[in-house]
Parts: C-alpha cells; sequence; structure tokens
C-alpha cells in the first residue's frame, strides 16, 4: 500500500488492547471496524469512537465479510486467546492474503509457529513489560 | 507407529485402547486432571496432565518425529493450535484433529492439517449413504469425499448377474475390490462370475458413483 492511500483498520477482538487500538484510529480518522462475540465488550470503546461495531464470531467468513475484511489494509487479532489469534492469522493470509496482520500472544514461544510471511508482526505482552521492568528497574 | 493424543475424554480412551491393542507407542497428554487421571486408570499407562498447546508440555514428552498426532479438543482453534505446534517445531509427519463446525474441515485441510474430521459431517455421510436409493446400495466416502466405497446387492434381474467381471465393460473409474457371498469373501478376478444375492463392494472415484450404481443396477432387459 502507498503511504498516500488511506488506511483502514479491522479489529478482532474488544480486549483492552484492541480497545486502546480502535479508539485511537478512530481519533485519528482511520477507517475502522471492531468485532467481537460478546456485545458487552463494547463498553470499552470510547464515546467518540466512530467506527463500524460487528458482534459476531471471527472464526465464521460471514462475519470477517460483515466487517468488510476485504476492504481493510490492516488487520489487528488481538482476541485474549492464543489459539483463536494464531489460527485467525493462518486464515487471514490464506484467504485474505496481501493484508498486514498484527496480533498478540501472549506465549512469545508460539511466534515460531506463525506463518513465514513479513506481513505478520506480533505483539507479546510479557516481553513489552519486561522491557518495561528494565528501564522502570535502572531509574 | 509413535502415536501422541492430546485432549478429548471418552473417544481419546477408546482410541488409545484400539492403539495399544495393535501394540503403538502411544503418548498422552491431557490438561484437565480428572480426565488424566481416568485415562490413566483405565489404560494402565502414564497420562501427562498438562497443556498441549504449550512447547514445554509436548518437549517433556519427548515426541520428536513422532509419526502422528491426533488433536482431540472441544475446541476447533485449539485443536489447530496443537496440530500446527506438533508439525512445525516438534516435525511430527501426520496431523489428525476433529473439529466441531463441519465447514472447518475444507478451511482446516487448505491451512495444512492433514486430516480433520467432523463428527457431524460423517455421521450426515453415513446417514445419506443408509437412506441412499432402495437400500440395496450404501455408500461412504473417504478422503474428504473424493473416494467412495460402494456396496450394493445383486439382484437376478440385474444385467450384470451371472457374467465374469471380464464381460461386464466396467466403467474404468470403478473397481470390484471385494464380493461377499455369505459366508464366503471374495476377492474377484476378471473370470470371478456375479451371482445373485452377492454383495459387491466398489471403489470408485466420488463424482463417478451414480454412474456406476446406474451401471449395476441396469436390468437385463434396458
Amino acid at each position: 500500500m502507498s503511504k498516500n492511500e488511506k488506511r483502514s483498520v479491522l479489529v478482532i477482538g474488544v480486549s483492552k488492547l484492541g480497545a486502546e487500538i480502535a479508539n485511537y484510529e478512530s481519533l485519528n480518522g482511520v477507517d475502522i471496524a471492531i468485532v467481537d462475540i460478546n456485545e458487552g465488550a463494547f463498553r470499552k470503546l470510547d464515546e467518540r469512537f466512530s467506527g463500524y461495531k460487528i458482534i459476531g464470531n471471527a472464526l465464521d467468513f460471514s462475519t470477517l465479510k460483515k466487517a468488510h475484511i476485504e476492504e481493510a489494509s490492516d488487520v489487528c487479532i488481538v482476541t485474549n486467546d492464543d489459539a483463536t489469534n494464531i489460527f485467525l492469522t493462518y486464515l487471514v493470509t490464506h484467504y485474505y492474503p496481501n493484508k498486514k496482520i498484527i496480533l498478540r500472544l501472549n506465549d512469545e514461544k508460539k511466534i515460531k509457529i506463525l506463518p513465514k510471511n513479513q506481513n505478520i508482526s506480533s505483539i507479546c505482552p510479557s516481553i513489552y513489560s519486561f522491557k518495561e521492568y528494565l528501564t522502570e528497574s535502572k531509574k | 507407529m509413535n502415536i501422541l493424543i492430546c485432549e478429548g475424554n471418552k473417544e481419546a480412551n477408546y482410541i488409545i485402547k484400539e492403539f495399544r491393542r495393535l501394540h503403538h507407542n502411544i503418548v498422552v497428554i491431557n490438561n484437565d486432571y480428572n480426565v488424566s487421571k481416568f485415562l490413566s486408570e483405565q489404560n494402565g499407562i502414564d497420562v501427562i496432565n498438562d497443556d498441549p498447546t504449550k512447547e514445554f508440555a509436548l518437549d517433556n514428552a519427548q515426541i520428536y518425529d513422532f509419526d502422528l498426532v491426533i488433536a482431540l479438543s472441544d475446541k476447533d482453534v485449539r485443536n489447530f493450535l496443537i496440530c500446527q505446534m506438533a508439525k512445525q517445531i516438534f516435525h511430527i509427519k501426520k496431523t489428525i484433529c476433529l473439529v466441531s463446525d463441519p465447514e472447518m474441515v475444507n478451511i482446516f485441510v487448505s491451512l495444512g492439517i492433514d486430516a480433520p474430521i467432523s463428527a457431524s459431517k460423517n455421521l450426515a455421510e453415513v446417514i445419506k449413504g443408509e437412506l441412499d436409493l432402495d437400500s440395496i446400495v450404501k455408500t461412504l466416502s473417504l478422503e474428504n469425499e473424493k473416494i467412495s466405497i460402494i456396496e450394493v446387492d445383486i439382484k437376478s434381474n440385474f444385467d450384470c448377474a451371472n457374467k465374469m467381471i471380464k464381460d461386464l465393460n466396467f466403467p474404468s473409474s470403478g473397481s470390484i475390490s471385494c464380493i461377499f457371498r455369505d459366508p464366503n469373501v471374495i476377492i474377484p478376478h476378471g473370470d470371478t462370475v456375479i451371482a445373485p444375492n452377492d454383495t459387491l463392494v466398489i471403489v470408485s472415484i466420488a463424482s463417478s458413483e451414480k454412474e456406476i450404481i446406474n451401471f449395476i443396477k441396469k436390468g437385463k432387459n434396458d
């Protein structure tokens, strides 16, 4: 994607991280859609959030289609479950190639089984927390 | 064969029994303490009570280069993860898993799982086979519906009855693999004569199933 083209982000999972990403991107004027199976999870979104909210199971193609996955340039897969995030990463890579994928992994050891693809990057909370610890402990 | 069995409950127990009877080497990992205890007591084997989606659990189980992993969790994505870890980190040759959502069977295959099995899909296939036509024909699909096994009872008015197989001009997309002539099982050759009341077991390309059934059922005067 060229830098001039408008980004559009699909967030899967209204976890705390998912909500943060959605709120941030929405306030920055990025087209955004966010999916969660649980309607109650959407209350984590900011009042000013102006994207699409889709209630449904992201493991169903019909939900992904409702969330306009074809049009998304980036897909953030950030549910609380590693197995779901890894499966969706495989699914999106295979059926909707050439999208930037950012996934959350609680267990960083699972990075090595992700599809070998330069468009995929992972966020591991434990690694970031440890980096924070190192910074804090040196203060 | 060296086989790793992950998760599952009663179905795991049955599979463990069957494979042990056939003298395979079985390693069992189950995340549920009570189920692990049950499987261990039932089979007189050690069961590793740990999470098979964690690398260290699989590592402890020493399953490198095993022949087969069978993932039996009731969560499809968990089975997917177990199979991918087994394949990519531990180089297990073949991956088989349960899927609860029949739609997932083809998706799992496209994402690299060798044999996803949907109980509901298989059940529907068996029911369809049992209901087929006028109950003289039963069918079963294998390899994700690419291969059909057809079982047909031969009636005396069928054109093929009392003829040698080599004289039938049998469709090339199928083959008569076996004949059940109570109480005997016959492996047929070209000069085997098909007799009324025989049950033919035919293996065919799935897309030719109807053609073969029609060929066998063709009457003498058709």
